[in-house]
């Protein structure tokens, strides 16, 4: 009967067959916006769907209790500037 | 996790089957598979070097199966000597080596 090879890794993965407890990842969750400038929505329509307020709600734009932006009127979409560095969306009944 | 199934017959020592992966650390650091691969590997070829006759092993890649032929007093010594040890780094590492007895009627 022959030895046995010593190995001492012989009850171990083998090179790149380790195994690793991470590489889960959730599901992308489609974020930014859903309507551009200028754009002619109805009353309802999400504008920007974001976490936390990226952009802020204007003018007839309502906020969603998972910080969506949704318009509350038909209108015109108005991405506009707030302050020095933060950004609002409004919408319009007639083109700006 | 490693396994190791110990399997006797009214008390006799039949065989001994490890089989599986530490899974303690990567290739390479992984103690828990160096220390029982050593074990396992040492008591083996002191075995073959006292008696050749006295057991059979068959080993493919990290499952190896020990059947103990003769049942000599001198391989069985070294045998228990090593379930021992096994159940030893067993009871510190209990996640990556798991013991089984048999008893075969």
């Amino acid at each position: 009967m022959k030895f046995l090879s010593f190995d001492i890794q012989l009850f171990a993965h083998k090179k790149g067959q380790s195994s690793t407890s991470n590489g889960r990842d959730s599901a992308g969750r489609r974020l930014g916006a859903k309507a551009s400038d200028g754009q002619f929505i109805n009353a309802g329509s999400i504008i920007y769907r974001q976490r936390g307020t990226k952009i802020h709600p204007g003018t007839n734009v309502g906020r969603g209790t998972d910080d969506t932006l949704y318009a509350t009127i038909s209108g015109y979409v108005k991405y506009e500037h707030m302050g020095k560095d933060r950004k609002k969306v409004s919408v319009y009944e007639n083109r700006i | 996790m490693i396994r190791v199934l110990i399997t006797r017959k009214n008390s006799k020592l039949v065989s001994i089957s490890i089989k599986g992966h530490a899974d303690y650390e990567e290739y390479g650091k992984d103690i828990v598979c160096a220390s029982v691969s050593s074990l396992v590997i040492s008591t083996i070829n002191n075995i073959i070097s006292i008696d050749d006759k006295s057991i059979n092993v068959i080993k493919e890649d990290n499952n190896i199966l020990i059947n103990n032929i003769t049942n000599n007093s001198i391989t069985n010594k070294l045998l228990n000597n090593m379930i021992i040890y096994l159940e030893e780094i067993c009871s510190k590492y209990p996640k990556n080596i798991k013991i089984i007895r048999e008893e075969k009627p």
